[in-house]
């Protein structure tokens, strides 16, 4: 094993502590998920398994005892979860989007209390959309008043929460104002069972992750104290937005969990079926849509690892990496999975037999990494606000640099999240600039047998940013622009852009450092700089070396059971197996 | 039944309600298709009685080891004096269980190579319950109501008659089958749609957001929009391929595949970033209108799949593309687009060339393109599309000219090409001969780029007319005839 991953080592426990997910006897397996999700069950096995190996402890920040430290840990237990169910995945996920408010601004009681629930094994859920306005915070009709004896009481519904069902505490969102000052948020802790502090609405039925303990809650008057705000009075909105910077980016890792499950299938597929004489393996239809899901992964892993750093070291980086992360990676997710699912052919059809129709049932669950806690609509919306500055900034040549643990290939300790620096928009964009960087270092310092096709992909890159800066310029004042398709498609494009810079980034910090060619050598970045560049339309399709050497590095991660990355990586698989 | 653009048209209206119906309703057609096609006065007569009687037909094709390589099949059907005694299974096969007919492709041992197949028409109520024994049923992602299931046989024993066609030319007559059915299966698509943007474009119209009204947002409109404009140049290339089958039937294999790859992907492409727009609704099961689009989502990904996936008609499409190099009048193809269509009596269905020798659809592209040019002053949106589809056009004839493997990725290139500028050309052609043929031209404009470029998006002037045609249509009628459709048409068949 290479030198210590620290980010990985509570990850590859994990992993091994669940077993092989093709072992039918398993918590963790295939077989556990499909049958749970057709039932529309809670995978509660699997979620005990978990916690009995010690997951809550990734949810208790160091202060209160635990192990939440840093991101990326997080991020590779996301992946271990996701990549068997994605709807255990999304509960452990929801329990965090409720408990960091407490940890960014809860004062010591409910951290406390948070984590004493945590410990028992309780799941929380975060209160935030209501059946009328969804991702339109600043309509919510559930209010808090004070009463006569100085208490606070909520009143409303809060609708589409996740753990609704089952949830022994509730971070509420809710208006005590007016304006952008006048949401607050309240923590409700079912602490004695007496009296219920809110009611649970009937379960809603969804496409995916059909056991989602996914519901509402209603509140009719109840008193909460005023020791139940986190925070102060009217800061609900701005803690909610830092909530969600870190929150969307975990997001990454339940899509990169379900694409590897699906490439893996995918490539288990292509081994032993054959068609018209041949292992389909042969066929080149099918190696391109697994060489681009891979690419996928790698890409997607590229701009999640670097975001979950950034919220550590570099917060002023965030709003933009954690909105692009965001939008990116589950897009990726979702359109590699309808790929793959030609290759699978009819068995992409079916909630039974190849590996128990776990495809089927990721596709479906992948698709609400799109929509959940910042849809598609929503992020897209948030990077359009900040272009203006991010071009402004490349005109005035005031982009700054990074840090290079942001990009290393070994992750150092990093301080927890300081709160109070993270901030709601981002002035330049450090991670693009990754594109220049690298055209910098090949014209100057390195040869390999790709650096020309190296420099004419980051070229298209520089004249595509160079053409988007314009377009953002000439609609400044368009309102209509701004919310229009047109503008939208724009900021997905910005998206592949700042993705070039950060696999830009990425090369040039692992290549010194890598034992492996197809790093070292830029295939690596030659594949995934194609691909964004497919993407966006700026190149015809290549298959050549690169692609193969791709197939076959891809393919000795699956001969080794280690997950589709570029981190090392062991899954856990069964003797039999072996 | 009457005419397969009918059949079209009502598929597109069952499949608006249920794709899962319709496509237990289908089988009667297309299961049976063989049977149609070059069965015996006798066998036709059984199974027409037995249909009209309400009782179902299966089409057993395929086997848990090959999909479409109909050459490997292992069920066997061997001849002997009492006629064929069957073996082996067919995996994945609609209304089997349920079937009072069943039309299977054997393989015959006796024979070798491409002669080795044989379609047999079984008789369930005449075989002997221990000859043969169901597969259990199994579980989709969606039409979850269809049964679906196997079927394996030991020993059953059918009567020489049983042959459907010639032994032996099993392999042809199932193309040939197929052939038919695929081009019936963009109806499906196209209601399936046409079902999810009412239910979308309904939910928006009463939502509001950010203060104003879900339908005002921009993006919104574009998006509607954008998928209006990609069922009405479904409809429209559905239409002209089906007519081909009528009109010009050498060229029925061509446009066969056409219909099957791009309605079916554009349909599917288009349900998933409409799902974007719905927003959280469309995940839920019982969302807006119970629920029915995020069922639709799942119901409308089986047609790129099934009967003919998207590799198989691509391949099909680029091995038959050298037609494109032959000399061809396109004069012969101007019936296809004269909106004259064919009378009671006409059901043009019959065993097709499943290779067409020449494209006279195609082949008018370059008058299309001029015609299109002279009438493109003051509209630029127009003269940039003439330009792309002629320089798409130029393409697809230099790629026709390199022997290619239809099942390599420059094969599956070429039949995609070919598919967009079949259609494309369709489009231009029907919509010249129409009406709107002297309108302006920005929502053709829009079509061609959808069709050459996917995801494309359109110039926010023409969004905003399509949102208002489209808007239009949402309150005055229960099926959407589109944006190409002559205000005048009569076809009503939605009431």
């Amino acid at each position: 094993m290479s030198p210590a991953d620290r980010s990985l080592v509570a990850a590859e426990a994990l992993e091994q502590a669940l077993g092989d997910p093709l072992d039918d006897h398993l918590a963790g397996s295939f077989r556990a998920s499909v049958c749970a999700d057709q039932d529309g069950r809670f995978p509660q096995q699997l979620c005990t398994a978990a916690l009995e190996w010690g997951l809550a402890e990734h949810l208790l920040p160091t202060q209160l005892g635990g192990q939440l430290q840093s991101l990326e840990t997080c991020l590779a237990l996301s992946r271990v979860l996701s990549r068997r169910d994605l709807t255990a995945a999304i509960a452990f996920g929801a329990s965090m989007l409720a408990s960091i408010p407490v940890w960014l601004r809860g004062n010591a009681p409910q951290r406390e209390a948070v984590g004493q629930a945590l410990r028992e094994g309780g799941f929380l859920a975060f209160a935030l959309s209501e059946r009328d306005h969804g991702a339109d915070i600043a309509a919510s009709e559930v209010t808090a008043h004070r009463n006569a004896a100085g208490d606070w009481c909520i009143d409303g519904a809060k609708w589409l929460i996740n753990n609704a069902g089952h949830a022994v505490g509730v971070t509420v969102a809710a208006r005590t104002g007016t304006g952008l000052r006048g949401l607050t948020l309240f923590l409700l802790l079912d602490t004695d069972a007496d009296t219920q502090r809110w009611t649970r609405l009937q379960k809603i039925k969804t496409h995916g992750v059909r056991g989602s303990a996914l519901g509402g809650i209603s509140l009719s008057g109840q008193p909460a104290g005023s020791g139940s705000i986190v925070g102060k009075l009217g800061e609900g909105m701005e803690i909610l937005l830092k909530t969600l910077e870190i929150t969307r980016v975990l997001v990454a890792g339940f899509a990169l969990g379900a694409l590897d499950t699906c490439l893996r299938v995918a490539v288990s597929f292509s081994h032993s079926r054959r068609l018209y004489g041949q292992p389909i393996l042969e066929l080149e239809p099918v190696v391109r849509r697994l060489v681009d899901a891979y690419a996928d992964v790698l890409i997607g892993e590229t701009l999640a690892v670097a975001a979950c750093r950034a919220a550590h070291i570099r917060p002023d980086q965030l709003p933009l990496m954690s909105a692009c992360v965001k939008y990116l990676v589950p897009q990726l997710s979702n359109d590699s999975i309808e790929a793959l699912s030609v290759v699978l052919g009819a068995r992409s059809y079916l909630a039974e037999g190849l590996w128990h129709g776990i495809f089927e049932k990721m596709r479906r669950d992948c698709a609400v990494t799109s929509l959940f806690d910042g849809s598609a609509p929503v992020n897209l919306s948030s990077i359009l606000g900040q272009l203006p500055s991010l071009a402004r900034a490349r005109d005035k040549r005031t982009v700054g640099v990074l840090p290079a643990a942001l990009f290393a290939r070994l992750p150092t300790e990093l301080p927890w999240i300081a709160e109070q620096n993270l901030d709601l928009g981002t002035d330049f964009d450090a991670v693009h600039a990754g594109i220049d960087a690298a055209r910098s270092v090949i014209e100057h310092e390195v040869v390999t047998e790709h650096s020309r096709e190296l420099l004419t992909l980051l070229e298209r890159f520089t004249i595509e940013t160079v053409l988007l800066d314009k377009e953002i310029e000439k609609n400044t004042a368009d309102t209509d622009w701004q919310r229009s398709g047109a503008a939208h498609d724009l900021a997905a494009r910005y998206c592949h852009l700042h993705a070039a810079g950060a696999c830009a980034l990425k090369w040039l910090s692992w290549r010194m450092e890598s034992s492996d060619s197809f790093i070292s050598s830029g295939a690596w970045l030659v594949l995934c700089l194609r691909r964004l560049a497919v993407r966006l339309g700026l190149e015809t399709v290549a298959f050549d070396g690169v692609e193969r050497a791709a197939m076959a590095r891809l393919e000795q991660a699956y001969d080794r059971h280690q997950m589709f990355s570029d981190l090392d990586f062991q899954l856990s698989v069964s003797a039999i197996e072996k | 039944m009457t005419s397969l653009d009918e059949l079209l048209a009502i598929g597109r209206v069952v499949a608006g309600r249920d794709p899962t119906v319709a496509v237990i309703a289908n089988s009667p057609l297309a299961a049976a298709m063989p049977v149609w096609l070059a069965g015996t006065a006798a066998q036709q007569s059984s199974v027409a009685t037995a249909i009209l009687d309400g009782q179902h037909v299966a089409l057993g094709l395929t086997e848990v080891d090959h999909g479409a390589d109909l050459l490997a099949t292992e069920v066997t059907g061997l001849r002997t004096a009492n006629g064929f005694v069957l073996h082996g299974t067919k995996w994945l096969i609609n209304n089997v269980r349920l079937a009072r007919y069943v039309c299977l492709l054997v393989r015959e041992p006796a024979r070798d190579g491409v002669r080795s197949l044989t379609l047999l028409l079984l008789d369930m109520d005449r075989l002997p319950a221990s000859s043969y024994e169901y597969l259990p049923r199994i579980r989709t992602h969606g039409i979850r109501g269809a049964d679906i299931a196997g079927i394996r046989f030991h020993g059953a024993v059918v009567p020489e008659t049983a042959c459907i066609g010639k032994p032996g030319r099993g392999l042809e007559l199932t193309a040939q089958s197929l052939l038919v059915t695929r081009t019936l299966v963009p109806g499906l698509s196209i209601g399936g749609l046409d079902t999810a943007l009412r239910c979308t474009v309904d939910f928006l119209q009463t939502r509001a957001l950010y203060g104003s009204q879900a339908t005002d947002i921009p993006l919104v409109q574009d998006e509607l929009a954008a998928t209006f404009l990609d069922l009405s140049v479904a409809a429209v290339v559905a239409n002209c391929c089906v007519q081909t089958l009528q009109t010009l039937p050498g060229l029925a294999a061509v446009a066969s595949a056409v219909a099957k790859y791009l309605v079916p992907h554009l349909a599917t492409a288009r349900m998933r970033t409409l799902s974007t727009t719905l927003g959280a609704r469309y995940y839920l099961c019982d969302g807006h209108w119970s629920g029915i689009f995020e069922k639709l989502l799942r119901d409308v990904r089986l047609f790129a799949l099934f009967d003919g996936s998207e590799p198989v008609v691509l391949s099909a499409l680029a091995a038959q593309a050298s037609c494109l190099t032959q000399p061809t009048d396109p004069r012969r193809a101007d019936e296809l687009f004269n909106g004259n269509r064919a009378g009671p009596g006409a059901l043009g269905i019959q065993p097709f060339d499943i290779a067409a020798d020449d494209d006279p659809v195609t082949g008018g592209l370059a008058e299309v393109c001029c015609h299109l040019e002279r009438h493109s002053a003051g509209y630029a949106d127009l003269h940039a599309a003439v330009g792309l589809l002629r320089a798409r056009g130029a393409d697809l004839i230099e790629r026709a000219r390199i022997p290619v493997d239809p099942r390599s990725a420059l094969g599956q290139q070429l039949g995609e090409s070919y598919a967009q500028v079949f259609a494309a050309v369709c489009l231009s052609r029907s919509w010249i001969n129409s009406a709107l043929g002297d309108e302006d031209p920005s929502w053709l404009a829009a079509g061609l780029v959808t069709l050459l470029r996917p995801g494309s998006r359109m110039p926010r002037p023409t969004s905003q007319t399509l949102f208002a045609e489209l808007t239009r249509q949402c309150s005055d009628r229960v099926v959407f005839l589109g944006c190409f459709a002559e205000r005048r048409e009569v076809h009503d068949v939605a009431r």
